[in-house]
């Protein structure tokens, strides 16, 4: 590899890298005020756990990016490179590489390394603000259990918008999305206060998850 | 100790050991408590907290020492964890193993403390620190019904108490004063007096205003609130009532208000959530001594029947984590158990002199009913999406349930329930958010939601996330047991092998013999076609799994411990439903299966009840009415191992109420 670990190149391919996998924004895993610094506690444990495929797949990603940020690349320009990374895209691919790219998504999401060669149950937590931080909380728009700065009643109305938790854009409804309704059931009956509330965005007890930043 | 001679002794430091030490020392009683693990200042909740943020399993013990990946015959204290029943400590082959030899279990003994002998495991588990497993209450806080207290007399199963609910309605006042419940006495009388709810004196009020209901809670509401025709509970209709919490929906007692940290079980991070050592912190500032790290070993009865002291190995660990450990005795007037419903058996048991005579079946023990009629609330779990959002993992674990249905001509025939209402997705049901990230990062299907074993990443992996995790939804059914004289406890010593199988003091540990009663069983079936049908009536997607096989030891499929075949008499029951309650989407079974189910799954409600039974005959009793020895009289026993019956109700609320009516006998007792 021909930068160190640390550079602040290797860590921008790194946080760009996780933008492109998780879909969330670049700045929402790496705040330009950033004095947690999860990215580096991140880092850190990716290189250790997954160590030379790490760098490939660093390497990799610089190359197929070319130095573009995601949050400037086309929405084909990313689903290339992702699958890309991911040995999606039909190619020949290094199965460790691959493996990697994985558990680097479940690193971000969840705040745990899961080991790349699969063996089951020795899965550790990086870190406490690792956990707190994961992003299948903001996914579910929601706080890690155990971490929430939020105000009593937050949960008798709805959430802030998806947009604050991720500081992308809306993504599109997966197409499948009403394929779990099953025919011929009766309508589902939720009251219309709820199904209105639903769309409303910022609840009065919610607050943006940027006041997450700063800790407990 | 140190010679003194107190009014009271007391084993364990968890809510009933702590209520009854703050009613004597506020009464001017001298008062020692004897506990089996640390004391936690105030300031250790944080380093309990970060224990459980770094936890890679989040089970309910994840907190609290010792910590999960500790050996029980190497600790001082240990206790069970749900972590010991993992499908990694399962052998194959197991259910003939632990039949044909002596000393196999169903779980590995160099994991698992509790020495499981089956037929099925005892799923719950308790905790052995200062303030106890409140630690990791959900702060549920039910009062049983009228008819809870008398089955045999009205139903014709079970047994009755000794006495009814009118003797202990002023407990269960200051028990909720105690605790800090939260809830409108109006309404719960309103929703459930019919079914035997009883509040005294007229205009009772709770000591907070009830916590807010979820979104969850409002849409089921908005789907079943009010609905009558349930299969099986004909002319009972169905409320959705929010749920008397041990909460603060204001400040209370000097603690904060609830910020839905979704977290009440393991802990919660800001004490919002009652638990013993804010009773246990009254009781040292009334006057009580608080002895840590001391396990009790030995009642010692004197020549004349009475207790005469408490044995106990006060323990620490030097520089290099040895164990050091010096032995003392305690010695009071009056003496009282409340080391839970496992611990205070084991301690009688462990007290047994002699294989003849007054203490030959151990301490307390004339009926032999010491360690029997083990008992907990056997949970069924249904899980399923909703079609909108409805945004669980938010809020407190639950806030609401459905009561209407756990009293009824039915109990008769079948085990009653009640329904918890989760705000927590498929958290408790699958081991979510884990395993759906797991699914749709790595193109498998645990969860059932990626059936197309897809690999999503960037937008659609959030959009495909942020689609299934606010629709996920559980109800959680915890079905009464029946008391039972098989299910017990028993000792490890008393094994071929026994001296293998000691904790890291040398002392036995528990042997568990546990099954459930086709009445229990019975109750599982009713709770699968109410989930149907409130599946059918919400036009929900069922995704419940009930495996007959899980993963093993080594990877290899192991039969479940916690599964049980549906018994082929009642297949019919099944077989007789309109066809709309055994469709595909509401049973989650392929449509050949004709929505007859091979089996159902328990989970482990944490009540651990029973073993230490009142009664009013001493024949089939080990305490009187007063919840004092029938054998023994200066010799007292607290919480929920005193529970004849477990009912539907989780037993918290119940076993500080009685905790605090035996604090008043014994205050007379002393004089």
């Amino acid at each position: 590899m021909s930068e160190t670990s640390s550079s602040p190149q290797r860590m921008e391919d790194f946080v760009q890298m996780s933008a492109l996998l998780t879909g969330f924004a670049a700045g929402t895993i790496a705040p330009s005020l950033d004095p947690v610094d999860l990215k580096s506690t991140l880092f850190a444990a990716a290189e250790k756990g997954a160590g030379d495929a790490f760098d490939r797949l660093l390497d990799q990603y610089a190359q197929l990016a070319g130095g573009k940020p995601v949050s400037q690349m086309t929405p084909a320009e990313r689903q290339s490179i992702g699958e890309s990374l991911l040995g999606l895209d039909g190619q020949p691919s290094d199965p460790q590489t691959t493996a990697t790219a994985r558990s680097v998504m479940r690193l971000l999401y969840l705040g745990y390394w899961y080991p790349i060669d699969g063996s089951a149950g020795a899965e550790t937590v990086v870190s406490d603000q690792a956990y707190v931080r994961g992003l299948a909380w903001r996914a579910m728009q929601s706080h890690a259990m155990g971490f929430s700065t939020w105000s009593y009643g937050y949960w008798a109305s709805p959430p802030p918008p998806l947009t604050d938790f991720t500081g992308n854009p809306a993504p599109a409804p997966p197409a499948d999305a009403a394929a779990e309704v099953p025919a011929g059931t009766a309508a589902a009956s939720l009251p219309a206060e709820a199904a209105a509330a639903s769309t409303l965005g910022q609840g009065k007890g919610g607050q943006s998850p940027a006041d997450l930043v700063g800790g407990r | 100790m140190n010679g003194k001679r107190y009014d009271v002794v007391i084993v364990g430091a968890g809510i009933a050991g702590s209520l009854v030490a703050r009613e004597l020392a506020r009464r001017g009683k001298s008062v020692l408590i004897l506990e089996a693990g640390p004391e936690t200042p105030p300031t250790n909740r944080e380093t309990y907290l970060e224990n459980f943020y770094l936890a890679a399993a989040k089970t309910p013990e994840s907190p609290y020492p010792p910590l999960e990946g500790s050996r029980p015959s190497a600790e001082p204290a240990p206790r069970a964890t749900v972590a010991d029943t993992f499908g990694s400590n399962v052998e194959p082959g197991w259910p003939e193993k632990v039949q044909s030899d002596p000393d196999a279990f169903i779980y590995d003994p160099v994991k698992s403390y509790l020495l499981q002998k089956g037929p099925h495991p005892f799923a719950s588990t308790y905790e052995r620190v200062a303030g106890g497993t409140t630690w990791h209450w959900l702060g549920t806080s039910l009062r049983f019904l009228d008819n809870d207290f008398k089955m045999r007399s009205v139903y014709g199963v079970e047994r009755d108490w000794p006495w009814g609910v009118d003797e202990l309605l002023p407990y269960y006042n200051a028990a909720e004063s105690s605790i800090g419940v939260a809830a409108d006495a109006a309404t719960q009388e309103r929703e459930l007096g019919e079914i035997g709810l009883r509040y005294a004196p007229p205009g009772y009020q709770y000591p907070m205003q009830p916590i807010l209901t979820s979104l969850v809670d409002e849409a089921v509401t908005g789907g079943i609130g009010g609905a009558t025709g349930f299969v099986g509970f004909e002319g009972l209709g169905v409320e959705v009532t929010p749920t008397p919490q041990g909460r603060n929906s204001q400040p209370y007692a000097n603690r904060r208000v609830c910020a839905g940290n979704t977290n009440c079980i393991p802990i919660c991070p800001i004490q919002a959530k009652y638990d013993a050592t804010v009773t246990l912190s009254e009781a040292k500032q009334a006057g009580a001594e608080l002895l840590s790290q001391a396990v009790a070993t030995r009642v010692v009865v004197g020549e004349n029947g009475a207790v005469a002291g408490i044995e106990y190995l006060r323990w620490q660990r030097d520089g290099s984590g040895t164990i050091e450990r010096t032995p003392g005795t305690a010695v009071g007037t009056l003496y009282v158990l409340a080391a839970h419903a496992i611990e205070t058996p084991k301690l009688l048991l462990m007290s047994r002199r002699d294989d003849q005579g007054a203490l030959g079946h151990g301490v307390a023990n004339s009926s032999d009913q010491v360690g029997r009629n083990l008992m907990d609330h056997p949970l069924y779990l249904s899980w399923a999406l909703f079609d909108d959002k409805a945004w669980g993992y938010r809020g407190p674990l639950s806030t609401a349930g459905v009561e209407s249905l756990r009293d009824g001509a039915f109990r008769s025939q079948r085990a009653a329930w009640r329904v918890e209402i989760g705000n927590e997705g498929w958290n408790f049901s699958i081991g979510d958010p884990w395993t759906t990230v797991g699914d749709f990062v790595l193109g498998t299907n645990a969860s059932q939601l990626n059936p197309d074993t897809r690999t999503l990443f960037g937008d659609a992996l959030v959009a495909k996330l942020n689609d299934v995790f606010p629709r996920q939804w559980r109800m959680g059914f915890l079905v009464e047991q029946t008391p039972e004289p098989g299910n017990r406890v028993t000792l490890s010593t008393d094994l071929p092998g026994g001296a293998a199988f000691t904790d890291g003091l040398g002392l036995p540990r528990p042997v568990i013999h546990y099954d459930l009663s086709d009445y229990t069983k019975l109750g599982f079936v009713y709770a699968e076609i109410f989930a149907r049908d409130v599946y059918r009536r919400m036009g929900l997607r069922c995704y419940t799994q009930n495996p007959k096989e899980i993963v093993g030891r080594g990877g290899a499929l192991v039969a479940n411990p916690t599964w049980f075949p549906l018994a082929p008499e009642w297949r019919q029951v099944f077989a007789s439903l309109p066809p709309e309650l055994k469709a595909p989407e509401v049973t989650n079974l392929p449509a050949a299966a004709d929505g007859i189910p091979e089996g159902f799954q328990y989970f482990g409600a944490g009540h651990v009840v029973g073993t230490t039974v009142i009664g009013s005959d001493r024949a089939s009793s080990v305490l009187d009415p007063a919840q004092r020895s029938w054998d023994h009289p200066n010799l007292f026993m607290v919480g929920s191992g005193n529970f004849p019956t477990i009912t539907t109700a989780n037993p918290t609320l119940t076993l500080a109420a009685m905790a605090l009516m035996a604090a008043d006998q014994i205050a007379k007792q002393l004089g």
